[in-house]
């Protein structure tokens, strides 16, 4: 899986109807973006790219650039 | 993770016990302020829904007390033949004595009769399977577990980090020496390293109970909180790998097992370790929690009660059972459960 696929799966699991948010885009200034999304952006860590990610790490992340370079290595 | 494979130990019956008061996520106007579409996408990832909650002068004993005398009167027990008893839950009656010796006299046991209480939560009922098939093995004939829990009572709990997820329910499993029973399988591991990811700081003696640890209403501020996504790590690392340790010490197919009764976590975690596991998600209960919520130590009898209650009742079947949580703790078992007595789940009816 690449990286653009991946951020389309992270997206994805975000169920937002919000179809402006780019790599730039501030976790924050996502209405989605909670704790249940920080649950389910491990899950795709660790189901899509066999990579595990420590919550804090999620958490020190300021955009969903910084969360896709969390995995950077790991993408096909 | 210790691994044991213990005989002459067989599962006869199991009842379970429900409160009648039944709660709704979609109820929650306070959670997330409201936003449903927040609170409706909590419960399409998570599975719950609606959950059972105990009034106050109802406790864990009190529900379990009733399955034990469901399961004693439906099996055709004499109450003299139990030697032990053991009472699995982190909401007991009292700090002293043990919730297990109250359950005793009311239960009407006999003095030749071993009783224990075991604070465990989520991996409670494997827990207190591998202690009764233990008691079994050094001269105790006929066990009584009952498991349960009553987490409503810890309301400081239900933010919006947390969601009001927790159900209550009790459960009795009796559980008879049979020199003919299949071999159970254990593997049961601990790790304090992450103890405060789920914790109620308040009600013990480190920290000694403050004129603020009181809401104006009079109930007591347990402090419980969880950290969700340390736990959700967690059954990701640990759950899925020490079930397939298990597999292979007992030499088991995993396709073989006829159902895998996990904690009901939450859908999304068991979705996950299925994935892990690469097994159908058909094998693994998943709708017991939307019924009645995370029901702790309560939930893999629960799951059992409601979803294979003809199964367990008409058929031979092999289970593996896991529960994973507070400590944190995780414990699987395989074993075989054969045409035994299921109450299915039960209401229940506050004694006049």
């Amino acid at each position: 899986m690449n990286r653009a696929e991946f951020f389309g799966k992270i997206i994805e699991s975000l169920q937002t109807d919000n179809e402006s948010i780019s790599e730039s885009t501030m976790l924050i200034d996502v209405d989605e973006w909670d704790s249940l999304a920080v649950i389910t952006t491990i899950a795709a860590f660790k189901n899509l790219l066999k990579i595990t990610v420590e919550p804090s790490l999620i958490n020190d992340c300021d955009t969903f650039c910084d969360l896709l370079n969390l995995a950077e290595g790991a993408y096909a | 993770m210790v691994k044991s494979c213990i005989n002459n130990s067989k599962i006869v019956g199991i009842s379970t016990v429900i409160p009648k008061k039944e709660l709704s996520l979609l109820d929650c106007k306070d959670l997330y302020n409201g936003d449903e579409k927040k609170i409706n996408r909590v419960i399409k990832s998570s599975g719950f829904l609606n959950r059972r909650v105990v009034e106050n002068n109802v406790t864990t004993a009190d529900l379990c007390e009733q399955a034990a005398n469901d399961l004693i009167q439906k099996l055709n027990i004499e109450r003299n033949s139990i030697d032990g008893l053991i009472f699995v839950s982190y909401t007991p009656d009292y700090i002293m004595p043990a919730t297990s010796y109250v359950l005793h006299k009311k239960l009407g046991l006999i003095e030749d009769c071993i009783v224990m209480d075991a604070p465990q939560a989520c991996s409670g009922y494997v827990f207190g399977l591998w202690q009764a098939s233990m008691m079994l093995n050094s001269g105790c004939k006929r066990i009584l577990l009952l498991v349960g829990d009553t987490f409503s009572k810890f309301t400081d709990m239900f933010d919006n980090n947390t969601a009001p997820v927790f159900g209550d329910a009790g459960s009795a499993t009796l559980i008879e020496y049979d020199k003919n029973a299949k071999p159970i399988y254990f593997n049961i591991s601990s790790s304090g390293e992450n103890y405060d990811s789920l914790m109620c700081t308040n009600g013990g003696f480190r920290n000694i109970p403050q004129k603020d640890d009181f809401y104006e209403n009079g109930q007591y501020k347990y402090k419980a909180k969880m950290d969700g996504a340390k736990i959700f790590n967690f059954t990701l690392e640990k759950i899925a790998p020490s079930i397939e340790d298990l597999l292979k010490f007992s030499n088991v197919e995993k396709k073989s097992i006829d159902y895998y009764v996990l904690h009901q976590a939450n859908k999304f975690i068991l979705e996950n370790i299925a994935i892990a596991l690469d097994i159908e998600t058909e094998k693994i209960p998943m709708t017991t929690l939307s019924k009645y919520g995370n029901q702790c130590g309560a939930s893999i009898p629960c799951a059992i009660s409601d979803v294979l209650e003809t199964n367990v009742s008409t058929q031979n079947n092999d289970l593996l059972l896991c529960g994973f949580g507070v400590g944190l703790s995780w414990a699987s078992a395989i074993i075989n459960i054969d045409k035994i007595y299921c109450s299915g789940i039960k209401e229940y009816e506050e004694l006049k």
